[in-house]
């Protein structure tokens, strides 16, 4: 390659990093304006407050996933300064340190929002059902929060579980 | 990010040194050769990029190899996810064919199916194949790879005679 050329992909590298934290902040951008788009319309004020504060949660997703991204870049450009095993040992910390926290910085920063926003729904006034059906229907949408939550957290869990053994697999070798 | 006159001159002393070594690697790598292309594109990148806080820790080669297989092992962990499995040598029980080898227009049949076994493998083995067929003894590669000296020569060893009996019982077929 030509140095222009290696300065030109240089420029593109960093257009396509922006292009890869673009692709992660859009389900955020669309959460953020679908609960925008109900605090507007939705009269009543907990579902406001409820709505509020998800939003607050997916744009403390957003940081997060700019941090973990600012991260991943910095370790890329570290490239000469470590062995392959040291770069390769990072990057799978990274990655597991990442998926192991996904509770407190993926699903908790929802969980208010959520809980607020489903109670808001259950117990609007406008709802002419029984307080035990209402009940109800708070109680099973709390129950499919928890199934969804649940089933992501086990996910990410088996993935780090997996980055585990590679981690001790390359300490291993190094030995 | 503006480069230093120095950036840009140890990149081409590099480039030129090493620019042959850095293409046996991406193909090594990477079957698809579009792919191929963009691999050792971002290895040029990169290495242009780490030259910016080279601080002479290690001699230019094995600045120069860290950083290509650092970038090439990256893509590989990328592309694992719609691949075959990676594995080790001892699991590959038969030389590929080299019928649906694209890259055999430009190297001869035996590169190609090396490539494509090394393709196959997990890390570090790959790393080490790679450099021990670059000329890298075994310090030299434990300096790239960080894997002790030891460890080093001992998969050499293996890999070599693991090998020797892939070649050796193609040429009986």
């Amino acid at each position: 390659m030509s140095l222009a050329d290696v300065h030109l992909h240089a420029q593109r590298f960093q257009s396509r990093i922006r292009s890869r934290n673009m692709i992660e902040y859009g389900a955020a951008v669309f959460v953020v304006a679908a609960f925008v788009w109900m605090a507007v319309t939705i009269p009543e004020p907990i579902i406001r407050v409820g709505a509020g504060l998800i939003i607050a949660g997916a744009l403390y997703v957003c940081w997060k996933l700019h941090e973990l991204g600012r991260a991943a870049t910095r370790g890329e450009l570290d490239a000469g300064a470590h062995s392959w095993a040291a770069f390769h040992r990072a990057e799978l910390t990274r990655q597991r340190d990442a998926l192991r926290t996904v509770w407190s910085w993926y699903l908790a920063p929802f969980v208010p929002g959520m809980l607020v926003f489903l109670a808001g729904v259950s117990f609007t006034e406008a709802n002419p059902a029984p307080l035990p059906a209402r009940l109800g229907v708070f109680l099973a949408g709390l129950g499919i929060m928890a199934a969804v939550y649940a089933v992501i957290w086990w996910l990410n869990a088996i993935v780090a579980k997996r980055l585990d053994a590679e981690i001790a697999a390359l300490d291993g070798a190094r030995e | 990010m503006r480069p230093s006159p120095d950036q840009d001159a140890r990149y081409l002393e590099a480039a030129a040194a090493h620019g042959a070594a850095l293409q046996r690697l991406a193909r090594a790598t990477e079957a698809n050769t579009e792919r191929q292309r963009d691999l050792l594109q971002d290895i040029h990148v990169a290495l242009w990029r780490s030259f910016a806080s080279f601080d002479a820790r290690c001699s230019v080669r094995t600045w120069v190899y860290r950083v290509a297989h650092n970038v090439a092992a990256s893509h590989v962990d990328r592309e694992r996810r719609t691949r075959a499995p990676l594995v080790s040598l001892d699991e590959i029980e038969q030389m590929p064919s080299g019928e649906n080898i694209s890259s055999e227009v430009e190297e001869s049949h035996a590169v190609a199916r090396l490539n494509a076994i090394i393709r196959q493998l997990g890390q570090p083995d790959r790393q080490i194949i790679t450099l021990y067929l670059e000329g890298l003894d075994a310090a030299s590669i434990a300096d790239v790879t960080g894997l002790s000296a030891g460890a080093v020569a001992t998969r050499v060893s293996r890999l070599k005679s693991q090998l020797a009996r892939l070649f050796q019982e193609n040429a009986n077929v």
